[in-house]
């Protein structure tokens, strides 16, 4: 019997530690990324690149391309899927800060304009091309967009690629809301957490409708919703994501106790953090699996980071060990969840994964590694 | 699966349409980006007319389908939008804001494409899976084809489609726009598996078999603007749309 599944054939990533195996190796290292720096004109905790130059969208898929072959997939029966919140914004910050210099060569501010810049330098202009705005669960929900397209034979491989980068135009609007952490840093649902760390990242998915083999790693299950509750702000009671999560488990077919780990989203606000929880304890009750939120060593990479963290999820999987959340001390939420600032093992084959975005949106993927 | 048109507005230079209330003339040199409230909501919303050019055509349109409506299945809507200009228009006062001096956290929170979404699921309580296509052209068919994937998928029992360009005159001559479609106007089209006594009946064909040229914005607003006005005089519609590989035939009926 034919097991056609969405599975995650290839993958590369861009990460302030570096490449998805050194990334994976830090994170399990129990290393943290974020570091004081002085950046657009703040001086508090970043993630940021090892390089600068890779805050420009080229250098840094030009990066990522040299370890993946992508082009067998340049044809008709591939759907190329940019996913970003702002993406690259140094073209619209060139132009207000350089208003007599040309912006020909600068990437424009237009999101699918930057898709089309990285379709065209991964050479995959001949692809269909989509370009996905999510806010901060845009990787996530160009996921689910491509596992719809794959299932229902509108196209047999999705490219799946995600960027957002720091610059002066997010940072200091996060700033301007109060909800960087300005002295210790992302501390996930530590009592002690003061706001986020802002990262950055680029990702590369080769999604493909495939017999699935053993060892492969599946999108078994994805779901979304909206709080409907408030701009910049999660719903209080966490039923928005909980709806997100039932919605990717009916999609999988599965129940929350085949669920071996959880990727939180774990941004290290006071709300956020207490809203998942709620969430979590309410999906769980007390048998509430390993959980951890990699923002505390990589900060929030945005909307790019939302394919980002699942990819390495997928890789923590194979790994069987779930990465410590950095930051961690005394857990600060309600609700007793599974987290810890040590690694924890994983003893199942399927991981929930998490996203949430500015205006209540909410996204969940289950991943599973087949056995 | 039967699907069903519960719903349409549309909002452009030459004036509004909606399902709930008729034709509506601009008045008193009125645009899409300067109507008032009450041309389009029934109830009290204060911070109605300091709403970015994205967020307020996508509510107005939103109001024209949505206004007191009835027997909607909140929890389970969806809104796909498909955007021309993203924010790009509130970027721009953002980052004037911060050249002042003091980055305006009320724009910061309305500088992403999804912004729209989140106005009208807040005012509306639409809870639903949402999607956003941000495309300077293509992203008003691909928001039709995600809506109905959605659908037919069954997470959601009803979709709120918006196809939006929330851009101001005043952003038009900015030389990063240089290749976006420059007139405002708002889209919008419910889409129910659930019937009610004034459906309309829809069914479909997409496939991804087409050409891979996009299609140019002012055709795609064009469909979009006949869609409507189909549906408002008669109820019937029957035409197709492309956009690159993607092929879409709707076909709209009044039941006799």
């Amino acid at each position: 019997m034919s097991a056609l599944k969405v599975v995650i054939s290839d993958s590369g990533i861009l990460t302030p530690f570096g490449n998805l195996e050194s990334t994976v190796k830090n994170l399990l290292a129990c290393k943290s990324s974020i570091k004081k720096e002085n950046l657009f004109g703040l001086s508090i905790p970043f993630a940021s690149f090892e390089d600068p130059k890779y805050r420009n969208i080229s250098e840094a898929f030009s990066i990522i391309k040299k370890t993946m072959d992508l082009t067998e997939y340049n044809n008709s029966d591939t759907v190329f899927i940019y996913a970003a919140a702002k993406g690259d914004l140094s073209g619209l910050e060139g132009y207000y800060n350089y208003p007599n210099e040309s912006i020909d060569d600068l990437p424009s501010p237009i999101l699918d304009k930057q898709a089309e810049q990285v379709a065209t330098l991964l050479q995959l202009q001949n692809t269909h091309r989509i370009t996905i705005s999510n806010a901060c669960a845009s990787g996530q929900i160009a996921i689910e967009t491509a596992k719809e397209l794959l299932e229902t034979d509108q196209f047999k491989t999705a490219i799946v690629t995600g960027f957002d980068a720091l610059s002066k135009f997010t940072v200091s609007g996060f700033n301007s809301l109060s909800a960087l952490s300005h002295s210790l840093g992302a501390r996930p649902f530590d009592e002690s957490r003061d706001g986020l760390t802002m990262g950055e990242c680029a990702g590369i998915a080769i999604l493909k409708i495939d017999d699935a083999k053993e060892n492969d790693i599946v999108i078994m299950g994805a779901g979304s919703s909206n709080d409907a509750n408030h701009r910049t702000g999660p719903s209080r009671t966490g039923d928005g994501l909980l709806a997100a999560i039932k919605s990717s488990l009916r999609d999988a077919n599965i129940t929350e106790n085949d669920i071996a780990a959880v990727k939180c989203h774990g941004t290290s606000t006071n709300y956020n953090d207490a809203m998942e929880a709620k969430a979590l304890y309410s999906l769980f009750q007390d048998n509430c699996p390993p959980a951890a939120s990699l923002k505390g060593a990589l900060g929030h990479m945005s909307g790019g980071g939302s394919l980002v963290e699942t990819l390495i999820a997928a890789e923590i999987l194979h790994k069987r060990l779930l990465p410590p959340t950095m930051g961690l001390t005394k857990c600060g939420v309600e609700e007793p969840i599974k987290v810890s600032p040590e690694t924890q093992a994983i003893e199942g084959n399927k991981i929930l994964c998490l996203s949430a975005g500015f205006g209540g949106l909410n996204s969940s993927i289950i991943l599973e590694k087949v056995s | 699966m039967n699907l069903y048109i519960n719903g349409f507005s549309s909002i452009t230079k030459k004036g509004m349409l909606s399902s709930l209330k008729g034709k509506i003339d601009f008045l008193n040199n009125e645009t899409p980006l300067t109507i008032g409230r009450k041309s389009v909501y029934s109830k009290l919303h204060t911070g109605f007319g300091k709403l970015n050019p994205p967020d307020k055509l996508a509510f107005s349109a939103a109001s024209l389908i949505l206004d007191n409506i009835e027997n909607l299945d909140k929890e389970n809507t969806g809104i796909v939008l498909g955007t021309l200009s993203g924010s790009a228009s509130t970027d721009f006062r953002y980052i004037e804001s911060i050249k002042e001096g003091f980055p305006s956290p009320a724009y910061f929170q309305a500088t992403l494409p999804s912004s729209p979404v989140a106005e009208v699921a807040i005012l509306f309580k639409l809870k639903g899976p949402d999607r956003i296509f941000s495309s300077s052209n293509g992203s008003g068919i691909e928001a039709l084809n995600g809506a109905i994937r959605l659908l037919v998928l069954n997470k959601a029992t009803s979709v709120l489609v918006l196809f939006i360009n929330g851009i101001d005159s005043c952003d038009s001559s900015n030389p990063l726009l240089k290749e976006v479609n420059k007139e405002p106007f708002a889209f919008g089209l419910l889409i129910s598996t659930q019937k009610n006594e004034t459906s309309l009946n829809f069914t479909f064909q997409s496939s991804y078999g087409g050409n891979n040229k996009k299609v140019d914005s002012e055709v795609e607003v064009a469909y979009f603007n006949k869609l409507i006005n189909d549906l408002y005089s008669t109820g019937n519609f029957n035409t197709s749309c492309n956009n690159g590989k993607l092929i879409m035939n709707i076909q709209i009926k009044k039941e006799s």
